[in-house]
């Protein structure tokens, strides 16, 4: 087997298994996440890229400063290529952003799997949500975004946090997607978003190992290659470049591509909408001009669950 | 009203398994809601709002896996319970598999097999075009099988793929043979060095099997869906493919199969195929043969493929072909002399459109009135395609018949019926059938016609043409030998086929 790459915020530790699935192990370290991947996941902040390892059957990981051990096979650091995971953007030309965004929010309609947050931005995906409980959960994230849409940030996020189904809930991918956002903003943008980004990592829940990991990695601005790409590609791609890079985030996981993509699109929607603002307020003024489809949700939710 | 719950420690799923779990459970019988999440405090928040929230829920963490169900009573409770732990079961078995990824995207798909360099396209048609740009735009040729394709988008298509030297197959392309590997419905057949070119997709089966059973081999069969021959596409794809086949060192022969294209069209191939330094076959349905290397039937065209492969003259398949004539005339007088009176009608029901057109073609001038579903040639339309009148004709694999359910060359049961039908018509002389073999059709057609050609040889004559070949799955000789077992009169072609019938209806 061959270690191709290794993420720059891969931590030194002896690491367990925490989760398996067919191409990913995460291991954890106390609160450190180093997670192995094969080939077609690509490079991450956290990743070892892994090709010919039958991620079946891999047990241990033990991280140094000079080498990476696993199973009891070494690897040495400086051999092997180390990923940049650091969100580096140009700043955006108006044109190109806004109609890369289009076809961001293009894609997201019509490619995204039928149970992810998609139906945020399409009311008619929450046709997918079937059962009495799924309803409930998709109206409680609705509810959620609709609190940060009117500047309710602790709210919106404490209800977004830990929400949903999958072993990383959507609503934490959601927010991830969110925190990104506001990163890319000010490199594409030059935006002062770095108090909201600390209001929003703040405001989230800590429960779950994983979510808590990608939140930390999300509101540090460092991201997978994949998500590299489609930044890149949203600021100054071609429509080619920004379809295909979207298509390969739908492909994360089984619902958390799309859940952090539409938290990606509706915070990048929300800095195109205002352009530069002054923040002296951490409260996210900017997101309230996002036309938001899903009031008919928010009352739903109020009506059937007597929210407030 | 029962409220049950489970606590699992430890235990994860992705999103999409929980909610279908949680989904496949909430419609068992008896069942009222169901979830099963992970107990993050806001997940327990909903649980508790839609009254899934048990006592023991209120203690666990957010590494636990919460499976709440409500139902009419404690027996449905714990039969879902039950299913939940046989589903996630399933679900974990699914995820220990072998089974390799499968990309979702096609730029996915290009990162586990960059060196592709071609993409087969089947998704519904109004995504159709756009997948198939973003294959074109990433240097892959196309293989588009999907239909509902609008022209405008197939000629956008067709003339970006010519600037780049790339092909397009299709829309609605079905055959192909690239390579050596048959592709969507296709058959086995030898390697060679005879090239085809057909904007027709059992046309295509029809040829190559029959090139392949007389020796010959394909060196490459390219469909390019049968549009591509009229004004609006302008033959784009055909000519692509003739270029293609002249280039290409492999290929000695070349064989054009179609109906006949639009005359500017026709003009233009003409023109490429006079520099072209191969020798050509043409087959075009329906138009009548101006030259030695035109051929009037599929048959026809095949054989003097294989004979200016072989090195023989084409006049050699001419006298061939008329000294089975003979043969065929001598059979229909002895199978007619076995129908009874008022027995007069060929029913003909295939499963290939250009089979279809092929007969009708061939009843010109023996038999009349003939009506069809897909009329061609001198044949009516047929006011009801359910119901026969005098000869009549019937594409199987029109949309009035495959509308929600299989094509006829999968699925046997709509035509066994039609011939069970026909058999009972006092009417009826003879029973005219195509049966195609190969990749994508039906892999047992011995065993689902038998009975019925049995029972309908007892009636009427019985007469059918077999495409495939021996290495195909279905094995066309052991095919043959089931039906010629079972009655019916196999015919090498479907051509020696309708003409046999034709001929049999002629002396009744």
């Amino acid at each position: 087997m061959f270690l191709l790459s290794a993420g720059d915020l891969v931590e030194e530790g002896t690491y367990e298994v925490h989760s398996r699935f067919n191409r990913v192990v995460n291991f954890s370290c106390k609160d450190r996440l180093a997670t192995l991947v094969e080939e077609s996941i690509g490079p991450g902040p956290v990743h070892l890229v892994m090709r010919g390892a039958n991620l079946k059957k891999v047990h241990t990981l033990a991280v140094s400063a000079t080498t990476v051990r696993l199973d009891g096979i070494s690897f040495h650091r400086k051999e092997v290529r180390t990923y940049d995971s650091r969100i580096l953007l140009p700043a955006a030309e108006a044109v190109v952003f806004r109609r890369n965004l289009r076809i961001m929010e293009h894609e997201l309609h019509t490619q995204a799997p039928p149970k992810s947050l998609a139906y945020l931005l399409d009311e008619q995906r929450l046709a997918a949500f079937r059962s009495g409980f799924e309803r409930a959960v998709a109206h409680h994230i609705a509810g959620g975004v609709q609190l940060l849409l009117n500047g309710e940030v602790k709210s919106g996020i404490g209800r977004l946090s830990g929400c949903g189904f999958g072993l990383t809930p959507s609503g934490d991918d959601f927010i991830a997607g969110v925190l990104i956002g506001l990163h890319a903003r000010r490199q594409l943008h030059g935006e002062p978003t770095e108090s909201l980004v600390s209001v929003i990592y703040h405001a989230a829940g800590k429960e779950g190992f994983l979510s808590r990991a990608f939140l930390r990695l999300a509101r540090l601005g460092r991201v997978g290659e994949g998500m590299k790409r489609l930044l890149l590609a949203l600021g100054a791609g071609d429509e080619t470049e920004t379809r295909d890079a979207t298509a390969r985030l739908l492909e994360v996981g089984a619902t958390s591509g799309a859940d952090l993509g539409t938290g990606l699109y509706m915070s990048l929607k929300a800095g195109w909408s205002c352009g530069v603002v002054d923040y002296p307020n951490p409260k996210m003024r900017d997101l309230r001009s996002v036309p938001y489809t899903s009031e008919p949700l928010l009352q739903n939710a109020k009506e059937e669950y007597g929210w407030s | 009203m029962v409220l049950v719950g489970e606590i699992r420690k430890g235990a994860y799923f992705d999103s999409v398994t929980l909610m279908t779990v949680g989904k496949e459970v909430s419609a068992t019988e008896g069942v009222v809601d169901a979830a099963v999440v992970m107990g993050t405090r806001e997940n327990k928040a909903i649980l508790d709002a839609s009254g899934l929230l048990t006592p023991e829920f209120a203690e666990a963490r957010d590494t636990d896996l919460l499976i709440g169900i409500k139902a009419d009573n404690d027996a449905a409770a714990q039969t879902a319970l039950a299913g939940v732990e046989e589903l996630l079961k399933n679900a974990r078995n699914k995820g220990d598999s072998d089974e390799a990824f499968k990309p979702k995207s096609l730029e996915g798909a290009l990162e586990i097999l960059p060196e592709a360099n071609m993409a087969m396209i089947s998704v519904a048609g109004r995504y159709a075009g756009n997948e198939a740009m973003k294959a074109l735009e990433k240097g892959l040729h196309v293989m588009l099988f999907s239909d509902n394709v609008s022209v405008e988008t197939e000629v956008e298509l067709k003339k970006f793929a010519r600037d780049k030297g790339l092909l397009v197959m299709g829309p609605d392309c079905g055959t192909a043979i690239i390579n050596g590997i048959p592709l969507a419905f296709a058959n086995v057949v030898n390697r060679g060095d005879i090239g085809c070119v057909a904007a027709a997709g059992t046309g295509l089966q029809e040829v190559t099997t029959l090139i392949s059973n007389a020796g010959g081999g394909i060196s490459q069969a390219i469909g390019t869906g049968g549009r591509d021959v009229k004004k609006d596409v302008g033959g784009i794809m055909l000519i692509e493919g003739i270029k293609a086949l002249a280039e290409d060192d492999d290929t000695k022969v070349i064989l054009l199969v179609s109906k006949p294209p639009h005359a500017d069209v026709l003009a233009k191939v003409n023109k490429l195929v006079e520099g072209i330094g191969k020798p050509v076959v043409s087959i075009l349905l329906g138009a009548e043969p101006t030259s030695p290397n035109m051929a009037a039937t599929l048959e026809e065209a095949a054989l003097k493929a294989v004979a200016l492969s072989k090195g023989e003259s084409l006049e050699s398949v001419t006298a061939q072909l008329d000294a089975r004539e003979a043969d065929l005339e001598k059979q229909a007088e002895d199978l007619s002399a076995k129908r009874k009176n008022g027995q007069k009608f060929v029913r003909a029901l295939f499963s290939g459109g250009t089979f279809c057109s092929e007969a009708q073609l061939l009843f010109r001038g023996h038999l009349s009135p003939v009506y069809s579903n897909a009329p061609a040639g001198d044949a009516q339309p047929l006011a009801d395609s359910l119901k026969s009148q005098a000869h009549t004709v019937v594409d199987l694999g029109e949309d009035e018949f495959t509308v929600g359910r299989p094509h006829p060359m999968i699925d046997f049961s709509l035509r066994n019926k039609r011939i069970e039908q026909e058999a009972n018509d006092p009417e009826t002389a003879v029973i005219l059938l195509d049966v195609v073999l190969g990749y994508g059709s039906n892999l047992d057609p011995a065993g689902e016609l038998r009975d019925v050609v049995k029972d309908a040889t007892g009636k009427v004559s019985v007469v059918c043409s077999i495409t495939g070949t021996d290495r195909d799955p279905q094995n066309r000789s052991a095919v043959e030998a089931v039906l010629k077992e079972a009655g019916a009169i196999v015919m090498p072609s479907n051509a020696a086929a309708s003409k046999l019938a034709a001929y049999i209806a002629e002396r009744l």
